[in-house]
């Protein structure tokens, strides 16, 4: 009954209103006033719509009992308050604009850092940090004088020979070996206290290379995110300062 | 600025149901668009200042939905500015009006802000499909649609009072 009932009323009630302010395009208007003629509940329904209608043009217009006029000490005040506002916001845009910039800059510091103790052994000649101790051997020649080069540069005071002293007297093999390299490799870009201080340890008691190779990518990846986050913020800070400026 | 502050204040109480809060609202509005009549780009200034009414009543009503204390009260109290007698009519009648109004107002009510503002502003207010598109920044499809599902809506909701009506309502039963 219902499905047939909806299908005896052709006309939707977005039709029938746009009818009743008479905003239907033509031949919709005469397909709705054919239906209207034939039938009595499609009629009603327009009967009691343009009755509300009605009682809605007719509900009492209100009107305020004050006026809403923006008085010259009013609008002085909304100035001020906006100007405050306004400079308060500039303010504030440039201290996020400079501390992200240098939250991004250190970020992109870190990332490097660790690239480059990631990828130091690889500049020696062999396959990257994964490979094998016979080949770390044989480089192990070359690399070392160069690493300790760098080093010295780069630890600026007297610090060089207790990560290093080890190492040039009797270059271990492996693991150890590579790591003391590694963070010497690494130095000129960190801070030199911290590899200093951590390389010793890392010498005394080797550390699996998976878990340090993971350490670094998660490192890294985290670096990375820092960068675009870090970037992402500034650069929409830097926007919104120049939009105040100018506004 | 004053001779669209009728529209503007009726709008904000039929869309608050409070007349504080209407005022209010309407101050507010009337802030902002003081503060922002630089970004006026032309077209009709009612519907300009309208759409900034219309957006400050939005945030009201999300700040009241988010601490519900705001009574009702005002709908139905006597001399609320949402029903004020019609000089012309009887005692009767004026009454029998009053009590109308304060149905639709309901009823009005009951609607989704959205299609409340739609037909506020259209069937109350009296401003066209055009004039409603612009002040609500929505298309013309939408004006249709929300005002349709709006009217059924309240059609609905007052034919199911329909005792309480007066004669427009009840001579077509
Ligand atoms: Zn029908």
């Amino acid at each position: 009954m219902r499905l047939l009932g909806f299908r005896r009323h052709p006309v939707s009630e977005e039709e029938l209103s746009a009818y009743l302010d008479g905003r239907l395009p033509t031949a919709a208007q005469e397909r709705v006033d054919a239906h209207l003629k034939a039938c009595t509940d499609c009629s009603r329904k327009l009967e009691e719509t343009l009755s509300l209608v009605a009682e809605l043009r007719r509900l009492p217009r209100a009107t305020a009992s004050r006026s809403f006029a923006i008085s010259p000490e009013l609008a002085a005040a909304t100035r001020r308050e906006a100007d405050r506002a306004r400079q308060d916001e500039r303010a504030t845009a440039r201290r996020a604009y400079l501390g992200l910039s240098g939250a991004t800059a250190a970020a992109a510091v870190l990332l490097i850092a660790v690239l480059g103790v990631e990828l130091a052994p690889s500049l020696g000649g062999n396959g990257g940090p994964a490979s094998t101790t016979p080949s770390s051997r044989e480089a192990v020649g070359v690399t070392a004088p160069q690493g300790s080069g760098e080093a010295d540069k780069a630890l600026s005071g007297g610090e060089p020979d207790e990560n290093l002293a080890p190492e040039a007297a009797a270059p271990l093999p492996s693991t150890a070996d590579e790591q003391g390299r590694s963070s010497a490799n690494a130095t000129p870009a960190v801070a030199t206290p911290y590899d200093a201080a951590a390389a010793a340890p890392q010498q005394a008691q080797p550390v699996a290379k998976e878990s340090s190779h993971l350490l670094l990518w998660i490192v890294e990846g985290a670096a990375g995110g820092l960068i675009v986050g870090f970037g992402a913020s500034a650069f929409w800070m830097r926007r919104r300062w120049i939009q105040i400026n100018r506004s | 600025m004053e001779t669209h502050q009728d529209a503007v204040y009726g709008l904000c109480l039929r869309m608050l149901a409070s007349s504080h809060a209407a005022e209010d609202v309407t101050q507010d509005a009337f802030l902002a668009a003081y503060r922002r009549i630089d970004s006026y780009r032309g077209g009709v200034f009612r519907a300009w200042l309208l759409r900034i009414a219309a957006n400050a009543c939005t945030d009201e009503l999300r700040r009241r939905q988010r601490r519900p204390q705001v009574s009702l009260d005002d709908v139905t109290g006597d001399g609320s500015p949402l029903d004020l007698p019609d000089e012309s009519e009887s005692p009767e009648e004026s009454l029998l009006r009053t009590e109308l109004s304060r149905h639709i107002q309901a009823g009005l009510m009951a609607l989704s802000p959205d299609q409340r503002a739609v037909v506020v502003l259209c069937d109350v207010q009296g401003l066209s499909y055009e004039e409603v598109s612009e002040a609500l920044h929505i298309s013309l499809g939408t004006v249709k649609s929300r005002l349709s599902r709006g009217r059924a809506r309240l059609r609905e909701l007052l034919l199911r009072r329909r005792e309480l009506l007066p004669h427009p309502f009840r001579h077509t039963v």
